[in-house]
């Protein structure tokens, strides 16, 4: 009636007011759609969550004569994932029967040459490679294995989470999450209305709401932009932004997406999100390498973290398990024979907190920053990057493990302070300065808080061989220069006193710079480092590698200075690498998805040092491990093994730091507590024990530097710094000297002396005195107060 | 006892002013601190041919002081080491390398040197090999370093300290560094073994 009432020119009028508020609702969706398109890919492609960049280990090189078993051999192949069968026939496959070994290298790209698949046949002589030879019999002088995958980072963004390539992803986890999450995944548009519609019914009829109509892509979108609140504009805003996503990306894309964000569980503050974080959280080891039983547990955790947490309630969440498991047999996913068996299996969660294997974030966290540091940013966002890390996988077990046993013993035989110590290990080939080993904690914590290299901890005596170096350098000081070992008494620019300490109260007199530096005397250093000025003193931890010189204040000759373990090791590598100073990289290459290597910094070397000075050092930091604070060692290493190092402990024993090489290898260990608390230990009972743990468990060689062209070695007394005799008693240490250097000689044992003396028996010692070997010398603290 | 306690604070005291040092130089021992007889046990360092042989620590009084003297040993002759060699896998890496330079495919050569230089990193040969490469970069100033640290790692084998040098005076004169050169060049010469 109305409607007839209306007279043509209202009508008219309504109709084009109502296109008009049509197209404003058209334009409004639009734009909508604009800004929501932009932001879905704007995020997505920015993350590149679909392909991360993949970390290597440094590959196995085999050659004639390498020191490699058939038994080791083996072990490492069979963590490539090789297939031990009785004839290999394809690669990736090998055979072993004692001493023979016949195996399948797999075709591999590394960034100078794509190495061929090809079959090798090597024999061994006890420990090491006697032949190598190829299927037609030819022999082979140098082939690599393919490398160990070590992980996945996003160069770019700083997210510590474990991300996973599809290859690392077990083929399972993506079917098991459609069978029990999305069935129509593969063929929806990123809604699935259906699904919405029955997830409305069941929840209706139960009255809560039970199930989620979600599909993956909707899930990812959530995960990624929304919060949890369930409003309607929420779910309109997600099922569009879904459609979009569905749209513009692959499916198996946004698969690898989802299997890298979606959260499935809590780390104490963290949230764990992502397969490959949540594997190692779970179960302690990589994504690749978990069972079916695994893998329908962590499918089965995505339905509600919290609610069905292994941990805190182990029955609900077996019971979830077996249902996952039962719906991939009815999918036809698994067997239904797979699917009993897997029921029968515990839940196989590890224990909170526990150690974890085959996971470096610490040594991760290097490569990013180091990749963020050498990299072109537009070529770090590159996707599918492959990287060739310096990681020795080996070393870096031996490292975990000696860290985590020395730890634990620690922790029962000390009191209550030392418990719950953390540490850190470097490892590190000094020549080149590759960082093939880096500890970042006691366990592969998920905190993200990176010890290695942010901690900066105060480094007590480890400051000392740069006091001495830059003494030597000065050429007015020999390893027999006389230092006082007396009481210091400074006044300070602020007014305050400085009195420093030796460790046992005690006061030397004079002492030859060898002993002083060998038993870590505080006064002596102190004396010795004032003489030389603290500027040179400052400019020695510069010229060894440390971004900038330490302030300079009298109480850096003990260490107050805070420094990184990463700085510590740059340091100690350049004293280790006879003076050259070579910059730490955990880098070599970098390779693009096309297979081309990215411009890379190269291996480089510079004098740093005076060679002359170093090699005295050197000499001095090998007594150290002889008769010094070091010595404890010696019921470790192997005999004969030549190394040389320092101990270091900070203020009331807070820090713990051992830093010491042989011929191949750097260490620099630290322990202590993260709120800075006493340990009750010193570097020697702690750092130096983790240090000779690790150091006699892996092949190394002795240090042998070269004698430098202008340096003479000569005898002297080390209680006195007189020149004397080898043949004479055990106090005599050689030392480096320019030539001509004037000494005094020993008038009890005069250098001229070419053969042993024989003495009386019953005269071995002089009324009153006490042997030469002092009873555990023990590291002096830094026993001063914290200067501001 | 009194007069060769006396000689040798009067020599040690005209060491001092060869040597600056602010602290004294020994003057007279002291028994205590002087000779503090070591029991048997002396690690690598201490250890001489003589080592199987039974010897007793040193008390002081036992021998005859000798007059103290300053001990300004004559330059002793410096010991010839046998030129380095490759291991068979450093060569055949090495001779990839070059296959892989003369490509103009440096990269690829650096790669392989690495892998050398971690089978053998204390081999001097090696450095000087990835010094050449250096210069085939154009980065003449790590070409010298290579070859200063190949130095410090050949010390006595004249060959390669020619080699070494060779490198040197080449990155130099690359760097229009000519008297430099010519020195290092001088230094090759006077190396190469005859």
């Amino acid at each position: 009636m109305a409607r007839s009432k209306l007279s043509a020119g209202t009508r008219r009028r309504l109709q084009r007011g109502f296109v008009v508020l049509g197209l404003l609702l058209v334009l409004a969706a639009l734009v909508m759609l604009l800004v929501l398109n932009h932001r879905v890919t704007s995020q997505f492609e920015g993350r590149r969550w679909t392909l991360p960049a993949r970390v290597y280990a440094q590959p196995i090189d085999l050659y004639v004569g390498q020191q490699l078993s058939a038994a080791r051999l083996a072990e490492e192949l069979d963590r490539l994932g090789y297939l031990r069968v009785p004839s290999p026939d394809r690669p990736g496959t090998y055979r072993r029967k004692g001493d023979d070994l016949r195996v399948q290298v797999r075709e591999f790209r590394f960034p100078d040459e794509l190495q061929a698949a090809r079959e090798l046949r090597l024999s061994f002589a006890g420990d090491v490679i006697a032949g190598i030879r190829d299927a037609f019999g030819a022999e082979v002088a140098v082939v690599r294995l393919d490398p160990l995958l070590i992980g996945s980072i996003f160069p770019i963004h700083g997210e510590d989470r474990i991300v996973v390539a599809p290859a690392e992803v077990p083929p399972l986890l993506p079917e098991a999450l459609k069978a029990v999450e999305d069935r129509k995944f593969d063929s929806h548009h990123g809604v699935n209305p259906l699904a919405i519609l029955r997830a409305l019914f069941v929840n209706v009829r139960a009255g809560q709401i039970e199930q989620g109509g979600s599909t993956l892509t909707q899930q990812l979108v959530k995960s990624y932009f929304l919060d949890s609140r369930r409003t309607l504009r929420r779910k309109a805003e997600e099922a569009v932004m879904a459609v979009i996503l569905d749209a513009r990306f692959e499916k198996a894309d946004i698969m690898n997406a989802y299997i890298n964000e979606i959260y499935l569980g809590q780390d104490g503050n963290r949230a764990v999100h992502g397969f490959g974080l949540a594997s190692q959280f779970y179960f302690g080891k990589p994504l690749a390498e978990l069972d079916l039983p695994e893998i329908a547990l962590l499918v089965a955790v995505v339905r509600g973290p919290s609610y069905y947490d292994p941990r805190r309630h182990p029955e609900r969440t077996l019971e979830r398990r077996n249902l996952v498991l039962r719906v991939l047999a009815e999918q036809g996913v698994v067997s239904a024979e797979d699917a009993e068996r897997a029921a029968k299996a515990p839940l196989g969660v590890s224990e909170a907190g526990g150690r974890t294997g085959g996971y470096y974030p610490a040594f991760l966290d290097l490569v990013r920053r180091q990749l963020r540091r050498d990299y072109e940013e537009a070529d770090l966002t590159e996707s599918g990057l492959v990287v060739f890390s310096t990681l020795d996988p080996l070393l870096q077990r031996a490292a975990e493990s000696a860290l985590a046993g020395e730890l634990d013993r620690l922790d029962e035989s000390r009191r209550k302070e030392a418990h719950g110590l953390e540490g850190v290990v470097i490892v590190t080939a000094p020549q080149t300065g590759e960082v093939v080993a880096l500890v970042g904690g006691r366990r592969s914590g998920f905190d993200g808080f990176n010890r290695a290299l942010d901690a900066k901890r105060p480094i007590g005596s480890l400051a000392k061989p740069m006091v001495y170096l830059a003494a030597l350098e000065t050429d007015r000081y020999t390893p027999a220069s006389l230092v006082a070992d007396e009481p210091v008494d400074l006044k300070l620019p602020n007014g305050d006193r400085w009195k420093p300490a030796n460790f046992d109260k005690k006061e030397r007199g004079r002492v030859p710079m060898v002993r002083a530096l060998t038993q870590s005397l505080n006064l002596a250093t102190v004396n010795l480092g004032l003489d030389v000025g603290l500027g040179r003193v400052a400019k020695a931890f510069e010229q060894l590698g440390l971004p900038e010189a330490p302030p300079e204040l009298p109480s850096m000759l003990l260490g107050a200075t805070n420094l990184a373990p990463i700085d510590v090791a740059q340091m100690y590598n350049t004293i280790a690498n006879g003076g050259f100073r070579a910059p730490l990289r955990a880098v070599r290459a970098v390779v693009g998805e096309d297979g081309k290597p990215l411009k890379s910094p190269e291996l480089e070397v510079s004098e740093a040092v005076s060679p002359e000075a170093v090699y005295a050092l050197d000499r001095m930091m090998i007594e150290v491990m002889e008769r010094g604070t070091g010595r404890t060692a010696k019921k470790l290493l192997p005999e004969g093994l030549v190394v040389a190092g320092k101990t270091g402990t900070s203020n009331d024993y807070r820090d713990s730091w051992f830093a010491g090489f042989s011929g191949a290898h750097l260490i620099v260990v630290w322990v202590g507590h993260d709120d800075n608390r006493p340990t009750g230990l010193t570097g020697t009972t702690g750092g130096l024990a983790v240090w000779s743990r690790l150091m006699s468990s892996i092949p190394t060689s002795s240090y042998e530097p070269m004698q430098p062209d202008s340096v003479d070695l000569r005898w002297i007394d080390y209680y006195s710094g007189r020149e004397t005799s080898p043949y004479c008693n055990g106090s005599a240490v050689n030392m480096a000297f320019a030539p001509g250097t004037p000494l005094a000689a020993s008038e009890a044992c005069p250098p001229g002396i070419a053969r042993p003396l024989v003495f009386d028996e019953g005269l071995d010692l002089l009324p009153g005195e006490t042997p030469a070997e002092e009873p555990a010398a023990e590291e002096p603290p830094v026993a001063e107060p914290e200067i501001p | 006892m009194l007069r060769p306690v006396v000689l040798a604070s009067l020599l040690a005291l005209s060491a001092c002013s060869v040597a600056p040092f602010k602290h004294e130089a020994p003057a007279g021992s002291t028994p205590a601190q002087a000779t503090k007889p070591a029991t048997a046990g002396s690690g690598p360092v201490l250890k001489t041919p003589t080592d199987e042989a039974v010897f007793q620590p040193a008390p002081e009084r036992v021998i005859e002081p000798p007059p103290p003297a300053i001990v300004e040993p004559a330059p002793r002759p410096r010991p010839k080491r046998p030129p380095a060699t490759l291991s068979p896998a450093s060569r055949a890496l090495v001779g990839q390398a070059e296959a892989q330079r003369k490509k103009g495919d440096l990269p690829g050569a650096a790669v392989t040197m690495d892998r050398a230089l971690r089978i053998e990193p204390s081999n001097p040969l090696l450095w000087i090999e990835m010094g050449r490469l250096r210069m085939d970069q154009r980065n003449y100033a790590q070409a010298e370093n290579m070859g200063r640290k190949a130095l410090s790692m050949s010390v006595g084998d004249d060959s390669t300290q020619s080699a070494a040098w060779e490198l040197i005076a080449q990155s130099l004169r690359a760097r229009g560094r000519n008297s430099e050169a010519a020195e290092a060049m001088d230094k090759a010469r006077a190396a190469t073994p005859r």
